[in-house]
């Protein structure tokens, strides 16, 4: 006759109860049998029964600890592990990475505002300012900028800080521009110590000072609330051409 | 199978209950010891690896009342007393007589063990009729169910093949069956 799982195991749990509760009455004549017949062990043998006790009991308590060890370790790991892979998820390459940071640090110092463009192909001039306003949502109204940059210039660099901004820009033969505007409050220091050239300028109507040392040349002038430097390892007429378009 | 190393209790708490245990049960120990020894260095011998022993199925014997604990005690004995026994590979005695296991597997089991249980056994009969059974069909019976050894550790422990554990463990249940039927024809005869 054939039986199906469910007998099995009911056989097999009668059979469990059973051999349990047997081996209950035959653990109670055990002790009684222990009880009538007493031994008592030698002092030496108790001995090394406690020797054994304390040497596994021992011998837990460094395993429990090196076992919570490696658990604390574990659970670091698993951290670990999955903010990686829910960062490399979140940001698949190293530019989305540098742009999140940079995100980060906006966000958390919203005095202090930097941007990096990179490659961006300007050809003559920056198509934006030869719109004659600034980037929508880059920078605020007001803000100064250069309406004219000699060719192959690149924007690297464009820094704004609430009244400052500067610019930076550099062509494929290391040539730059630099193009700093400070607002009431800022300092600019100017190294104007063994200068190969000064001379007194006009940039949009306004005095300025011009200055040349170890190719880099200079100029300087001021509107009353802000302050105006563009240097440049270009020539000097570039220098104040650049410094003459700077508007806002 | 549970060992010393898997509980949750302190090593202090282990201690304390190892100490317990000792302390309660080195009278039966030796007793059940000197049952298969008469040398008093093998009774200790058999009686410090039987605490070695235990002390593996700590998380187990934690969970056992007085009188189970007691039986599960004395087939820890045994079982290092059978390990001792054939170490030395002296002759088995009349406890731990054997049949020969190939012949013991090759015999056909038509018995339908399951189809007997399912009618109206209830546990106290049946654990009487485990109570008359040879001692070894005891302790097969007692290794998987109140030990909850495996297959492979009884055949280690008893030094047969895992097969003929199964083996036995059905022959001991048959065995175990028929002197149910053969006490309940009994009675219906003096009724």
């Amino acid at each position: 006759m054939k039986t199906n799982k469910s007998d099995e195991k009911r056989s097999d749990n009668l059979f469990e109860e059973a051999t349990k509760e047997a081996a209950y009455i035959k653990g109670r004549h055990f002790l009684q049998e222990a009880k009538a017949d007493p031994y008592i062990p030698s002092a030496e043998f108790n001995h090394q029964i406690k020797a054994i006790i304390e040497a596994e009991t021992q011998t837990s308590k460094t395993h429990n600890r090196s076992n919570k060890l490696s658990l604390n370790f574990s659970k670091a790991t698993a951290w670990i592990l999955l903010a990686l892979v829910i960062l490399l998820l979140a940001i698949p390459n190293v530019a989305v990475a540098r742009d999140w940071v940079t995100k980060l640090v906006i966000e958390s110092n919203p005095k202090y505002v930097t941007y990096y463009l990179q490659n961006q192909n300007t050809d003559n001039e920056i198509s934006w300012k030869n719109q004659g306003s600034s980037p929508p949502g880059l920078l605020p109204e007001g803000t100064y900028y250069p309406s004219y940059v000699p060719k192959g210039m690149e924007l690297m660099q464009l820094v704004f800080n609430v009244s400052d901004v500067s610019y930076y820009y550099q062509d494929v033969s290391d040539n730059f521009v630099s193009i700093d505007v400070m607002g009431s409050g800022s300092s600019m220091n100017v190294d104007n110590e063994n200068l190969e050239e000064q001379s007194s300028e006009t940039v949009n109507g306004m005095q300025a000072t011009y200055m040349s040392k170890l190719g880099v040349r200079s100029v300087v002038w001021s509107d009353g609330e802000h302050v105006f430097m563009v240097s440049t390892t270009l020539s000097k007429e570039e220098c104040l051409r650049i410094a003459n378009g700077l508007t806002n | 199978m549970s060992s010393s190393r898997d509980h949750n209790f302190s090593p202090e708490s282990d201690r304390l209950f190892l100490e317990m245990l000792y302390d309660n049960y080195n009278g039966l120990m030796f007793n059940q010891a000197r049952r298969y020894f008469q040398n008093q260095a093998d009774i200790e011998d058999v009686v410090q690896q039987s605490f070695v022993k235990l002390i593996k199925y700590l998380p187990t014997i934690r969970k056992l009342n007085r009188n189970i604990l007691a039986a599960y005690i004395v087939n820890v004995i045994r079982s290092c007393s059978m390990d001792i026994y054939r170490k030395r590979k002296i002759e088995k005695e009349t406890n731990f007589s054997d049949f020969f296991e190939d012949f013991e597997e090759t015999v056909v089991d038509d018995f339908d063990l399951d189809c007997l249980t399912e009618k109206s056994l209830c546990v106290e009969q049946l654990t009487n009729a485990i109570l008359q059974l040879p001692e070894q069909d005891q302790f097969v019976l007692e290794a998987k169910y109140l030990q909850c050894w495996s297959d492979s550790e009884i055949a280690e422990v008893l030094g047969i093949k895992a097969n003929t554990v199964r083996t036995r463990l059905f022959r001991a249940k048959k065995k175990a069956i028929l002197i149910l039927s053969r006490g309940k024809n009994e009675d219906q005869q003096v009724r």
